[in-house]
């Protein structure tokens, strides 16, 4: 199933939650909202959903309008960030709702039911649950019998809201890559929002960042992490120095000194420049674009992350950047840092 | 007691608190209601017997509980289609009829009594309009109807006011995004998890007709074996210092009363059960 959405404005009061959105998802595909709250995000989600509409615009499944059907009509699996089960049914019954009020004439008989919900459980692997109550399940556990009971319809579209929010940190990763294999299985048009970078990155085939009602980029993981697109795509995904530039005439300067970095063809004013912290590259004294005296040092894993004050400006600048260890720094020494990568926007987006 | 519980419990106070739950509770229920019993003991069992089962005894106990019955049922309706027009809905005045609910806990029950007479006496607004359909409300069991309708409906509200608004909207709205329709959704998602509270508001409302007296004696007509509720029987019989006749009615209606709360608590357990909170 296709998904387009066209021009969809949403407002809360004075509040632009959707701010002329514009989106197409092809048929299987898996991807991901990725953006801070308040973005639009769980709005555009919803809208899809059925459950809000929006003030304008359009939207069509299969080019088929969807906006003139209601939740119940649209076959669209939701799953819940709290997974809003039904707390006096079983775990069979929850499952087996979608399939229960069916309308008489497409209903199932009981023992297709049985075995539709049966099947769902083993595939979310919690058989061994189905006569339990929700209360007496794990998070996790609880989030997987949503998404067996949205399954259950059998959705032309399968949308999931923050899905791994409430879990910790282990589950969570454990739930994604369990996602990730059970979208490679049943291969349905699937859509979640996240705020957690990482786990769009990691899940989506295509993620689309938004910010204040906006799609500010739409593409691969690869592409989202490696070009942003906007200053606030490249501060959002991925850990980035921010330093505030000027830009004359081609000329990159910071703090009255003119850095030994091309414009990239950056716009003439005041710029942000953008580099990732393993993009800076350490060399002796006096090498490279900038200096810095290293001020605190902290070494874990394959990293050592170094505070360095730069001498551009008034020295009050501090950035973080992230070495590998094969030369140790000292809290004290002075280096040269070099951008590998980098890229300037305009200051005012 | 202390030996056993207190020694290893976290929380202080244990054994103050339980002495004064206690003693304040046989000062206050337990000793009225064991005179209450004691006081029958006066009567031999075929005197007992002959009171509680003559007839007049038995239609106040018919009309009480059985009028009873249905206002709380009908308020456990009302209330429940009230609660969910005043949680669900915005609408102007909404505050204002969130406040009027309270009524009738709060108002003097011989106000009400003679409020609701007037309303429905013959000539009154709303019972002249009956009166011309045939209908006969103050002076009959159908303005003791009224009245028990008017004194339980706050306990069906107030029970299950809040368990509504605690209702997560989400589950309605899944219930929804898998095809469920409406009528659907009630009945099969939030119903179920209203029906503990629908119970108390039930039993609640039950109870407080019962035992209601102010109210009703002003509307009832008080006709006996026709329109005469146990409790103004029991007066009745204390008017004529015929005290172990009114203990003797008074201990029927507590044992029934006992007997009707005990079952829907216990139905009340049962759907808990059915209805494990977190």
């Amino acid at each position: 199933m296709t998904i387009e959405v066209k021009n969809i404005v949403k407002k809360f009061g004075a509040f632009a939650a959707l701010d002329n959105v514009d989106l197409k998802v092809g048929n299987g595909e898996l991807l991901a909202l990725l953006g801070p709250s308040g973005s639009g995000k769980t709005t555009l989600l919803r809208i899809i959903a059925g459950l809000d509409w929006p003030d304008s615009g359009e939207l069509s499944f299969d080019g088929e309008d969807a906006l003139g059907r209601g939740a119940s009509e649209r076959q669209v699996g939701f799953v819940f960030q709290h997974y809003a089960l039904f707390r006096h049914m079983t775990v069979f019954e929850n499952v087996a709702f979608g399939l229960r009020v069916q309308p008489r004439g497409v209903r199932k008989d009981e023992a297709t039911i049985r075995a539709r919900v049966k099947e769902l459980l083993d595939l979310v692997q919690l058989d061994w649950l189905s006569s339990r109550y929700p209360s007496q399940l794990s998070g996790g556990q609880r989030q997987r019998i949503a998404l067996a009971r949205a399954l259950a319809i059998e959705p032309r579209i399968l949308l999931l809201d923050e899905p791994f929010g409430a879990l910790d940190a282990k589950v969570r990763k454990e739930l994604r890559q369990w996602l990730r294999s059970l979208h490679s299985e049943i291969s349905v048009t699937t859509i979640f929002v996240t705020h957690d970078q990482e786990e769009a990155l990691e899940v989506a085939n295509r993620v689309v960042v938004m910010d204040k009602g906006r799609i500010e980029q739409i593409g691969t993981p690869g592409e989202v992490y490696d070009s942003p697109a906007t200053a606030f795509v490249h501060g959002f995904i991925g850990e980035s120095i921010v330093l505030p530039v000027d830009v004359r005439d081609g000329a990159v300067r910071l703090g009255g000194s003119a850095l030994d970095i091309g414009a990239n063809g950056a716009a003439s004013g005041a710029s942000k420049l953008f580099v990732r912290r393993h993009d800076m590259q350490i060399g002796p004294p006096g090498s490279g674009a900038l200096q810095g005296a290293v001020r605190h040092v902290r070494s874990f894993g394959p990293i050592q992350r170094a505070e360095v004050a730069l001498s551009a400006g008034e020295g009050n600048t501090v950035i973080e950047i992230d070495a590998p260890r094969d030369r140790e720094l000292r809290a004290g020494e002075m280096v040269g840092l070099q951008p590998r990568r980098y890229r300037i926007f305009a200051a005012q987006k | 007691m202390s030996v056993i519980a207190v020694r290893r419990s976290n929380l202080p106070g244990f054994g103050l608190t339980m002495g004064l739950t206690l003693t304040w509770l046989s000062v206050i229920i337990l000793i009225p209601l064991a005179a209450l019993f004691l006081k029958t003991f006066e009567l031999s069992p075929e005197q007992f017997w002959g009171i509680v089962s003559s007839r007049r005894t038995l239609n106040a106990l018919k009309i009480s509980f059985g009028l009873s019955f249905a206002a709380a049922l009908v308020n456990l309706v009302m209330g429940t289609i009230i609660v969910w027009a005043l949680v669900r809905y915005r609408f102007p005045g909404r505050r204002l009829f969130d406040a009027i609910v309270d009524i009738p806990f709060a108002l003097p029950t011989a106000v009400a009594g003679v409020a609701l007479t007037q309303l429905f006496a013959p000539k009154g607004w709303l019972g002249g309009p009956l009166a011309e359909l045939g209908i006969k409300v103050a002076f009959t069991p159908v303005g003791i109807f009224v009245a028990m309708i008017f004194i339980g409906i706050p306990f069906v509200v107030r029970t299950v006011q809040p368990v509504l608004i605690d209702l997560d909207v989400e589950i309605e709205e899944a219930a929804a995004s898998l095809g469920a329709n409406r009528w659907h959704t009630v009945l099969r998602v939030i119903l179920p998890g209203l029906i503990p509270a629908l119970l108390t508001g039930f039993a609640l409302a039950f109870a407080r007709a019962v035992g209601e007296y102010g109210s009703v004696i002003f509307i009832a007509g008080n006709l006996p074996n026709v329109s005469e509720i146990a409790p103004l029987l029991i007066v009745i019989r204390l008017s004529e210092f015929r005290y172990a006749d009114a203990t003797a009615i008074a201990v029927v209606m507590l044992v029934a009363s006992f007997l009707i709360i005990f079952a829907v608590n216990r139905l009340q357990r049962w759907a808990q059960a059915r209805i494990p909170t977190h």
